[in-house]
């Protein structure tokens, strides 16, 4: 396999999966509308506002040709004249053929970022008709491998890395250790399935595997504000892979476990650790693909943080965080998810020196490593590429530090790092909230 | 006058929009039911995709691309004139017989004037765009018949809109022109005319219910 090719897959029978594929963009089409698939005009004047685009500009990573891909199907059978004159309206049969090349065009050259959609000339959300793209290839069962293997590995461990409930027991454990000597207090502590505590904390599995310090250092914030909260051992886990996958069924499930295991123990609030898509699953997406309001609240873990701050609960000390900060929007956070300003507040009372990205906010450049990108492999070296634009974007603020809320991001940010010479370091923001704690 | 034309103008226009109101009821599938808790206020979401969202500092498609976005906004303004005076001389066949009973002639032709240049702008911008797209490598690569099809049909009547305001056209003629575009309308990309207007105010509204709009006063570049 080559560098961008796509790595899936192939449908035992094709024409079988062409089927599925057909039947499921009329599923779409009837359950999301097609306003937005009616509405492209095909300026062309939307190229700039994507950075895969601004990094390698060919045709085909303008985001109106892409979504034109999509629309092309959706004309072949939802329109007039794509039935009787498809040429026409250029509109395509939804072939076997027609879905491998469309692979490569929603997984590999998309990150569902939606920049692309604010700023479109008529109004069009060419990120939801993407992942309608990537809807319809789930159904044909052409999601890339890699992207599958996560997905599946939340459907049967509970958590995308796979970690058993004893790994997250032992770490739980000594990361309490560390932070008790490190806070000099025995009784800070990650608490682990226990019953009846008002908040059900979930977390990356990264935080869990490779990352600790931001586990770690919500659990200091937890202490601090004198917080009743609990970790599940057994759904814990904050992403939610099927939104990238396009899998809504396999969304569902994961979302129904967690929220399920957050009543479970009798919480009576989920709060989410920091992660774009992660909070567009459980905030926005989830209640939808479940056809049903949840019982109980769900929060980003920011909201929860800027609340402790500006009630008195936690005290902080900006002087502590001396560095330059600068701050990266998730796609998923700010623009999906609505969640803009409660991470600016916290950060200009925790840091001493806080600059702002240029644009930023919902008009912030995706990293590149959105969209499930950084699980595809196959598609590495366009990620780090298109990465150039946030790279310059830092460069631009001089920060030696830059604050994400999104642990996706931040594994992106870390290679555009060291790919682009940045000498940043990439924090959390819980971390730097941490960092600035009066106790 | 010019009967035979002017009812078929009638019907290519009634027929654009019931053709235009069907294609919403159909593309608005079973309609939506958001489950998740609301954020925002939808309805400032959909005010602020139709105003601020759309002016140049919070819409880099126009920032990057001002002059490309002026012609196609100037040839927008020459269409809407001209939709309005294919329906007026539709309902009042004699309105260019007498002059304007509230305007003096010499009002009455500047009148006549302005709108002639303002559809003779159109028209060259419809020109322009046209030949952008057949120039163009990027639009040509997106671009099937209906893109190139739908462009001409529009320069064809503002020409004819222009030409009818100097009185180079009759009705009649004015009339078949408007009846071609108005037929073609709801089943090329034309339809646009109605689902900007729907689009914008879906995803307005979902950012509103999300609190991402209206847009938090951000640094823009």
């Amino acid at each position: 396999m080559t560098e961008n090719e796509p790595n899936i897959e192939k449908p035992v029978d094709p024409e079988e999966s062409a089927v599925k594929a057909r039947e499921k963009l009329r599923e779409v089409i009837n359950a999301l509308g097609s306003y937005h698939m009616h509405s492209c005009v095909r300026c062309g004047l939307c190229g700039e506002t994507c950075h895969i685009y601004l990094t390698d500009p060919v045709p085909e990573n303008l985001p109106g040709v892409k979504a034109s891909k999509i629309i092309s199907h959706f004309r072949r059978y939802h329109t007039f004249l794509g039935r009787v004159a498809p040429i026409l309206v250029g509109a395509r049969n939804l072939t076997p053929e027609a879905l491998d090349e469309l692979v490569e065009v929603v997984y590999g050259r998309c990150t569902m970022c939606g920049r692309c959609g604010i700023n479109c000339s008529v109004g069009a959300d060419i990120g939801s008709i993407m992942r309608m793209g990537r809807m319809i290839l789930a159904a044909s069962g052409r999601v890339p491998k890699n992207l599958q293997a996560v997905v599946d590995n939340q459907l049967n461990t509970g958590n995308q890395m796979a970690i058993t409930q004893e790994e997250l027991k032992s770490t739980a454990e000594w990361i309490s250790e560390d932070l008790q000597h490190e806070m000099g207090n025995k009784e800070v502590r990650i608490p682990v399935d226990e019953h009846g505590k008002r908040v059900v904390y979930l977390v990356n599995p990264r935080e869990v595997k490779f990352f600790p310090l931001s586990l770690s250092a919500a659990a200091g914030v937890f202490y601090a504000a004198g917080e009743s909260w609990t970790m599940s051992s057994r759904f814990y886990d904050v992403t939610n892979y099927g939104l990238f996958s396009g899998d809504n069924v396999a969304a569902e499930e994961i979302t129904r476990q967690a929220i399920e295991e957050t009543l479970r123990l009798g919480a009576e609030e989920m709060i989410l650790s920091e992660c774009g898509h992660g909070f567009r699953a459980f905030r926005w997406e989830g209640p939808n693909w479940m056809h049903k309001k949840y019982s109980i609240p769900v929060r980003s873990m920011l909201d929860v943080m800027l609340e402790y701050i500006e009630s008195g609960r936690i005290k902080v000390d900006r002087a502590k965080n001396k560095d330059r900060v600068t701050l990266h929007d998730p796609c998923n956070l700010v623009r999906y998810g609505g969640v803009s300003e409660p991470q600016r507040k916290i950060l200009h009372k925790v840091c001493g020196d806080f600059v702002e990205m240029v644009p930023n906010r919902e008009q912030n450049f995706c990293c590149g490593g959105g969209g499930g990108m950084l699980s595809m492999s196959e598609y590495g070296e366009r990620r780090v590429l298109s990465g150039k634009v946030k790279a310059d974007q830092i460069h631009a603020t001089s920060a030696k530090i830059v604050a994400t809320p999104c642990h996706n991001c931040a594994d992106q940010l870390l290679e555009l790092n060291k790919h682009y010479k940045l000498g940043i370091e990439v924090m959390a923001v819980v971390e730097l909230v941490y960092n600035a704690l009066v106790l | 006058m010019f009967l035979t034309e002017r009812i078929i103008a009638s019907v290519s226009i009634i027929w654009a929009i019931s053709a235009l109101i069907y294609q919403w009821i159909k593309a608005r599938g079973k309609g939506r039911i958001d489950y998740s808790v609301q954020a925002g206020n939808p309805i400032r979401g959909i005010i602020y995709n139709f105003t601020w969202a759309m002016l140049p500092s919070h819409k880099e498609t126009i920032s990057r691309h001002p002059v490309w976005f002026s012609i196609g906004l100037l040839m927008h303004i020459g269409i809407f004139i001209a939709i309005v005076q294919v329906i007026i001389d539709i309902l009042i066949p004699k309105q260019y017989m007498v002059p304007i009973p509230l305007f003096p002639n010499p009002i009455h032709d500047v009148i006549i004037t302005g709108l002639f240049f303002i559809l003779a702008i159109a028209s060259l911008c419809a020109a322009v765009l046209f030949l952008k797209r057949v120039f163009s490598k990027t639009l040509r690569y997106m671009s099937s018949f209906d893109d190139y099809f739908s462009i001409l049909l529009v320069l064809d009547f503002l020409l004819a809109a222009s030409f009818r305001e100097l009185r180079i056209f009759q009705w009649g003629p004015f009339f078949i022109h408007s009846a071609i575009l108005f037929f073609y309308l709801p089943l090329g990309k034309l339809r646009h005319a109605l689902f900007f207007f729907i689009a914008r105010a879906e995803y307005g509204s979902r950012l509103g219910y999300r609190g991402t709009y209206p847009a938090k006063s951000g640094v823009k570049e």
